[in-house]
């Protein structure tokens, strides 16, 4: 192979090893810096709702970073089952969301089971998405 | 030829070999396994449309909604009777349109794969002569619901009269499941700057013109009025012409189309009565002044080039409070709750419906809750296909049975509430509650159920009566040259459906 040939691959390598250490860099960032926000659950308005779906659960979130609310970040929801009136919603001055959760309904065919609803911030990743987050186990019981 | 084209050539060729004789292998073994005449049906090839399961069972942010009712509903079954059902999801089948619906079906008929049970939009393919008839099966008792006697009688009175439901022969050959939740569709609109210029929620087409006419007068309102994203071109076939325009001016000529008086218009009355040349636009002053309205709705209301406007245009147009009025489906509710771009209230109304004040040639329609009696048109309903099932008896009433255990109250209510599009056909069955944060369910409707307007009958007259329109919009050709195509193409298509479906026209007048 010419020396110039040779060259050319040299450098397609250190390229790529420099794109992929600068995108791990971003990524490890991004991961220590979602530590530093805390997802938590301030209140549920029933920690044993009934698996119907006319019911209703009102879950709030607190967003804090370094303990100061996180005002105006996004806030995911997403139920194992049954839905969220919406699954995104922001945050208040207070760093505090509201969500509303409809629970599935139990019947023959689907018999009465938990629900793990995994509560996202969407808002503090700067490079990638790597989001701070809590569960919520909801303890269903049959109506 | 080189090596490289060659190689590539013979790879082609074995990729084309191995696709086709999987797929023939598939659908022979979903046949074989449906059963014979003498064996017992293992296996059962269904098309519950949006109601079958989805690839994933999990919730995922790209997939929150996963469609899991008919999964459990379809293991219970398996449980019970032995019969696996196989979803024709896992063939590819399509779920936008009735041309793509309709293709898919005639290429599974091709090679004998058609599912047993089908989603064609109703009565879509009624001409193509698919669908069993299942009027006798209604009259037995329906084991899967404790103290039924008559399977017909667990749904909805009112289901039996919609053209989705009963052919053009006037047998009944689809079984409802979801219905219209009211209105097809809901005009969302942007609550505050109803509030800031003074405007009123339309209850009538002509309330809503004007409330869009108002609205381009207000600095800042970029769209007074957002079509509905599926209607995506210049047509008769769009949810304007179908749920708004048009039931006003059908309703309008149910005096002379409404041969039986019965107080609904039957498919085989608008067919009777185009062939008697009672739509025919160069005589028809109801046709007339509908299609007027229609190309006035296309040219004059919506915003110039509307159609190549982009859905994100149009939604950031929202997201920034420049759009007043958007059409949009009631499953869209939670997407829209969901919105955290947008800075002001919205709220809902039902699309309003042409009637006397928009023309003279227009009915006024009555208005309803559901409490007060709504009869809310079908929405999904399913076949027995019999492509698949003919000269298997065992296979059909399979197909039946499954049928009957899909529209037991419990089925339904775990089907619908999982989809949160619609209401349930079956009596008992329970509705999506995610409709009442909207109190959506206590608002009055307008009845537009007495008679649908004629188009072409058969898909194809159909897409040339939308090409004429759009012409004519487009002018590319003038009102007389549409008139006389759309009646051309109406009669053809009338035509079409006596003789495929051996319509009995004694006493007509043609």
């Amino acid at each position: 192979m010419k020396d110039g040939k040779k060259r050319k691959i040299q450098i397609k390598y250190i390229i790529a090893a420099a794109l992929v250490s600068v995108f791990s860099l971003f990524y490890l960032f991004d991961f220590l810096w979602a530590k530093t926000y805390k997802v938590e659950v301030v209140s549920v308005s029933d920690e044993n709702p009934v698996a119907s779906n006319g019911e209703r659960v009102e879950i709030a979130v607190r967003v804090t970073h370094f303990g100061k609310p996180a005002n105006g970040h996004v806030i995911f929801a997403l139920p194992s089952d049954g839905r969220m009136l919406a699954f995104t919603t922001l945050t208040d001055e207070n760093g505090v969301a509201t969500l509303t959760y409809i629970p599935y309904t139990a019947n023959a065919f689907l018999p009465v089971h938990d629900v793990e609803i995994r509560i996202r911030d969407q808002s503090n990743s700067i490079f990638w998405e790597i989001n701070a987050y809590t569960d919520l186990e909801l303890k269903m019981r049959a109506r | 030829m080189n090596r490289k084209k060659l190689l590539s050539g013979v790879l082609a060729v074995c990729i084309a070999a191995a696709t086709a004789l999987t797929s023939a292998a598939c659908a022979k073994k979903n046949n074989k396994d449906s059963g014979g005449d003498t064996a017992e049906v293992k296996k059962l090839f269904v098309d519950l449309h949006t109601l079958m399961p989805s690839a994933s069972e999990n919730a995922t942010p790209d997939q929150p909604h996963p469609v899991n009712a008919s999964r459990y509903i379809a293991a219970a079954y398996k449980s019970l009777t032995g019969t696996e059902i196989v979803w024709a999801s896992d063939y590819a089948k399509p779920t936008d349109n009735i041309n793509n619906i309709s293709a898919w079906f005639n290429q599974q008929i091709n090679i004998k794969n058609c599912p047993a049970i089908g989603f064609t939009f109703g009565t879509k393919m009624q001409a193509d002569g698919l669908y069993a008839d299942l009027g006798e099966y209604l009259e037995r008792p329906n084991p899967y619901v404790a103290g039924n006697t008559r399977w017909k009688d667990i749904f909805e009175d009112w289901v039996w009269d919609d053209p989705a439901v009963t052919d053009a022969n006037g047998k009944i050959v689809s079984v409802p499941i979801v219905l219209h939740p009211g209105s097809a569709t809901a005009i969302y609109y942007n609550k505050d700057m109803f509030a800031e210029n003074g405007m009123t929620v339309p209850t009538t087409w002509n309330e809503f013109i004007k409330t869009i006419d108002d609205g381009k007068k207000v600095p800042g309102i970029k769209y007074p009025y957002v079509p509905y994203t599926g209607d995506t071109g210049i047509s008769l076939s769009s949810w304007a012409f179908r749920y708004s325009l048009s039931p006003g001016f059908a309703a309008h000529m149910a005096d002379r189309t409404d041969y039986d008086k019965n107080g609904i218009v039957s498919t085989n009355e608008l067919i009777r009565a185009v062939l008697e040349g009672a739509f025919n636009p160069n005589v028809c002053q109801e046709a007339k002044a509908l299609y007027r309205l229609a190309y006035n709705y296309y040219k004059t209301v919506l915003p110039g080039g509307w159609e190549s406007i982009t859905d994100t245009t149009y939604l950031n147009a929202w997201d920034e409070g420049k759009v007043a009025m958007k059409n949009q489906g009631l499953w869209y509710y939670t997407n829209e709750k969901s919105d955290v771009i947008r800075k002001f209230d919205f709220d809902l109304f039902a699309p309003p419906v042409a009637q006397s004040d928009s023309s003279a040639y227009a009915s006024d329609l009555p208005r309803k809750k559901l409490s007060e009696g709504y009869r809310s048109q079908v929405l999904i309903s399913f076949n027995v296909m019999l492509p698949a099932v003919s000269g298997n008896e065992k296979l059909l009433e399979k197909a039946i049975d499954f049928l009957m255990y899909l529209s037991a109250p419990e089925a339904v209510t775990a089907m619908v509430q999982e989809n949160g599009a619609g209401l349930p056909a079956v009596k008992g069955a329970e509705y999506p509650s995610v409709y009442d944060d909207s109190a959506w369910l206590d608002r009055e409707f307008t009845e537009i159920g007495i008679s649908e307007w004629p188009l072409g009958f058969i898909e194809g007259n159909t897409a040339n009566i939308n090409a004429a329109f759009s012409d004519w919009v487009f002018g590319e050709k003038t009102e007389a040259e549409f008139f006389t195509i759309v009646n051309r193409e109406q009669v053809n298509g009338a035509r079409t459906m006596v003789n495929n479906m051996k319509i009995n026209t004694a006493g007509w007048n043609i």
